[in-house]
């Protein structure tokens, strides 16, 4: 026999399992997703082999270039988000402003990473026309929607006891800030940025075929002039771009955890 | 960790390396952030050119709430695919799990070379094999997804309790009934709640492949940018905004319910 609530449980979670399943199959349709269209493109697989590979290895040296400035534009992204996500916090800490404004700045940063940054880059565009400094710019932008979401919610965490202590000696606002807050909030917030430089990385190689250069627009060029075999060399540079990140970010992280102990 | 709170000057270093790399850096890419901020046109323009949102077009475009629908349904297929294939993954990735270290290592590093792909590469190149449509982008967000969630899951299963897999190893359960019956069912909340998550993140790239040309909501917003309709991609940058929000609440309220 099984016991009621088991019972209750199993039948619960077979309408659950039976809703997933036929939403899927609902969307399978609109999708169009068919075996006979995977069967067709999967046919062309052997013609795709030939068409990207070898990679075009006599254009390595032209990669270089667009890969540097990817990656200097994921560097400034991550140092000017980490940079402004300080103060952002500060506004986003309950403990330090009013309320109105820390639930204002909440939203905001909830709207930004809300939206995709492909969709932000299109309006700083608009704006600045294209090039790396709007890619930087969107990039920044979902920094500081990450990053200072986190430090609001680490700077609602820290110890009372320090910031009380310092007023207690006479210090003023921005000294509790600089002395009391700052220390508390700072392993945190580098360890987090380094991750964040990881991911934006990534998304720089990404918003490049948008318009902001780098090897993005290097591989998306590439596509688009069907040099299928030089999209193939762009895409292993920035594969070696993205390892490299990911390996000197952990690294990093790994290291400032190590010394926080 | 010595702060440079701790000494003034070591602090001072900081800032100053930090400001000569993001110097550099911006000097690298030629731009003048102080020119481009002081002559302010820039944001005039914007603001002239953007606001207000153009909302009549949330009426007047008649096949924009089909696109709405059309991304749902790509994020949810792409989804529930990419989860298919990244259970298995995850169980021959997790070294508690897997039928072979061998096959563990070759798994773990065809995934990381997945993410590693950046999404739009391997959307562009489905679309020429699939032709266009949301065929091609359904199977970039599932690829997505197997590659972060095949990770994730690996990794929860690593990290469940072995006592109770050796219990009923004591018992003489074998592999397969050690793995149904001790570790799966530890690893389970963690791996409903990442399923859930992974909708979330879909939705987001779903708008985001439209631009790249999956169609959908992503489509009808490259198509006001490219007709200069700036009015009309903001209201559509509002729709994502709302759907994005939406989804992230029932996906929230779901979680706290299991």
């Amino acid at each position: 026999m099984v016991p009621y609530s088991a019972r209750r449980q199993l039948v619960g979670r077979a309408i659950g399992l039976g809703l997933w399943l036929s939403l899927f199959l609902a969307a399978a349709a609109l999708c169009d997703l068919s075996p006979e269209i995977l069967r067709q493109g999967l046919g062309k697989a052997p013609h795709f082999a030939r068409e990207f590979l070898p990679p075009l290895w006599a254009t390595a040296e032209e990669m270089v270039e667009p890969l540097l400035s990817t990656l200097a534009l994921a560097s400034a992204a991550s140092l000017l988000g980490m940079l402004l996500a300080f103060p952002v916090g500060l506004a986003a800490a309950a403990n330090i402003v009013p309320t109105w404004l820390r639930l204002l700045v909440r939203i905001l940063l909830g709207a930004e990473r809300a939206l995709p940054e492909i969709l932000q880059l299109l309006f700083f565009v608009v704006a600045l026309g294209l090039g790396p400094f709007s890619g930087m710019c969107a990039l920044a932008f979902s920094s500081i929607g990450m990053l200072g979401k986190l430090v609001g919610d680490a700077i609602e965490e820290a110890d009372d006891k320090v910031l009380e202590s310092l007023k207690a000696t006479g210090a003023s606002f921005w000294q509790v800030i600089r002395y009391g807050l700052l220390p508390q909030v700072l392993p945190s917030l580098a360890a987090n940025a380094l991750f964040r430089f990881d991911v934006n990385v990534r998304s720089s190689v990404v918003l490049g075929a948008i318009g902001a250069g780098g090897i993005g627009a290097e591989i998306a060029r590439s596509m688009g002039m069907l040099q299928y075999n030089r999209a193939t060399m762009a895409v292993l540079g920035s594969l070696i771009l993205i390892y490299a990140a990911e390996t000197v970010s952990g690294q990093l992280r790994r290291r400032l955890l190590e010394h926080g102990r | 960790m010595m702060w440079p709170s701790q000494n003034a000057r070591r602090m001072w270093a900081t800032v100053a390396t930090f400001a000569a790399f993001l110097g550099g850096f911006l000097a690298y890419l030629n731009v003048e952030p102080l020119a481009v901020l002081f002559q302010g046109q820039h944001l005039q323009n914007l603001f002239r050119d953007v606001f207000p949102p153009r909302l009549a077009v949330l009426w007047e475009r008649s096949g924009l709430w089909w696109s709405v629908v059309e991304t749902l349904a790509m994020a949810f297929a792409g989804t529930t695919l990419g989860l298919a294939f990244a259970l298995p993954a995850g169980l021959a990735g997790a070294a508690n799990t897997t039928p072979h270290g061998s096959l563990r290592a070759a798994v773990r590093f065809l995934l990381s070379l997945e993410r590693a792909l950046s999404s739009f590469f391997i959307l562009m190149v489905l679309l020429i094999a699939f032709g266009l449509g949301p065929f091609a982008a359904t199977i970039t967000l599932a690829l997505g997804t197997l590659g972060g969630f095949g990770k994730l899951f690996a990794e929860s299963l690593e990290r469940v309790e072995s006592a109770p897999a050796e219990a009923l190893a004591a018992l003489g359960a074998s592999r397969s009934q050690q793995i149904c019956f001790a570790v799966l069912p530890q690893a389970a909340p963690a791996l409903v709640t990442g399923s859930l998550y992974a909708f979330d993140i879909n939705l987001r790239a779903a708008i985001a492949l439209g631009i790249f040309g999956a169609g959908g909501l992503g489509a009808e917003l490259l198509l006001a940018y490219n007709t200069l309709r700036y009015h009309d991609v903001l209201a559509l940058a509002l729709v994502s905004l709302v759907l994005v929000t939406a989804v992230e609440r029932v996906s929230d309220f779901l979680r706290q319910r299991i």
